[in-house]
């Protein structure tokens, strides 16, 4: 059984430091408050503290903030957000991508064995043609978090909804390294402004690993809507052929 | 649309609300938040804040607001399993 006293004392000094960071309350004075009281109860009685009006109001927001909280975190407890297609996947990283237009962003869903997403985490970002994976990076994040599937994202700031050479490899590699470790690599979706590509969709998802694993940098290459003119669309007029995909761990 | 998915609604507009003026949000930064809680959730929202493209500082005080949260459920789970003493 965990030690009480520390777990207890690591929750007031995380609380103290979330609370002041918020706030504006002085940090000496919380903490000379929580000598001699539970720091918790500064939420409830404020004016115990001394506090200005700014930061009166501040507590204010955040009591209603955390009330909400935990009405919503119940009812949301029974609806978390699953990505079992690619039409999702691709409105769910439009909304994460679409206004990013000045960089190149790439993003990695990481889904347990329901498809629910366990944590979205941004992998690398760069200016436009710089950004770079780190496949160690991806590794080690889906490791930490035990997934059994990820979703690759990233955008195309020149708004290519093509998917290039390069982000083909890209997948492959990403493939090559987690195929061996029995965690799928279902989509790679490609964010141009309000419109995207999923690499499922098209058929350019690799099935099975084509080399070994390699942990190298992989560049992102930029797009090039320009100079090779693509035709441009999106969820709404992808061909016929291209059926929305549905994935099953 | 039920009265009770009429309340939910209400309660995720006014969760963004709270946090635009707690944060002290940009009206970027503040729109992205506001889709991200309303269309996702708000637990959603804390685990996976970083990936949305909204300054550094704010950053830091969604990763304060994480920590709080947090440690408020811990001392509460903590009261508990103590029979409410805490």
């Amino acid at each position: 059984m965990m030690n009480s006293m520390s777990q207890v004392k690591k929750y007031r000094e995380s609380f103290i430091k979330g609370l002041t960071t918020l706030t504006g309350l002085p940090l000496e004075k919380v903490q000379e408050y929580a000598e001699e009281n539970n720091p918790f109860n500064i939420l409830e009685h404020p004016r115990t503290i001394g506090p200005t009006k700014r930061q009166l109001e501040k507590i204010g927001l955040l009591n209603e903030f955390i009330y909400n909280y935990q009405l919503l975190k119940m009812y949301e407890g029974k609806n978390r957000l699953k990505l079992d297609s690619s039409t999702k996947a691709g409105q769910y990283f439009i909304s994460l991508l679409g206004g990013v237009k000045d960089k190149e962003k790439f993003l990695v869903a990481f889904l347990d064995n329901g498809n629910h997403v366990i944590e979205t985490r941004k992998i690398s970002e760069g200016s436009l043609g710089e950004a770079v994976v780190y496949p160690r990076e991806v590794l080690k994040a889906a490791i930490a978090c035990d997934c059994k599937g990820m979703i690759l994202a990233h955008n195309h700031p020149g708004l290519s909804l093509d998917a290039s050479e390069q982000d083909r490899m890209l997948t492959q590699r990403l493939v090559d390294i987690f195929t061996p470790l029995d965690i799928k690599v279902m989509d790679h979706i490609i964010v141009a402004g309000t419109s995207y590509t999923s690499m499922a969709e098209r058929g350019y998802m690799p099935q099975n690993t084509k080399a070994l694993a390699s942990y190298e940098p992989i560049p992102v290459q930029k797009d090039r809507a320009v100079e090779e003119n693509y035709g441009q669309y999106g969820c709404e007029n992808v061909p016929d052929t291209e059926e929305e995909e549905e994935w099953e761990l | 649309m039920s009265q009770l998915e009429q309340a939910v609604v209400q309660k995720y507009q006014d969760t963004s609300r709270l946090l635009m003026h707690l944060l002290e949000l940009d009206n970027g930064a503040a729109e992205q938040v506001r889709r991200s809680i309303e269309n996702y959730g708000v637990c959603h929202f804390l685990n996976n804040f970083e990936a949305l493209d909204i300054p550094p500082e704010i950053i830091e005080k969604l990763q304060s607001l994480k920590l709080l949260l947090n440690s408020i459920n811990g001392e509460l789970e903590n009261g508990r399993q103590n029979g409410g003493d805490e």
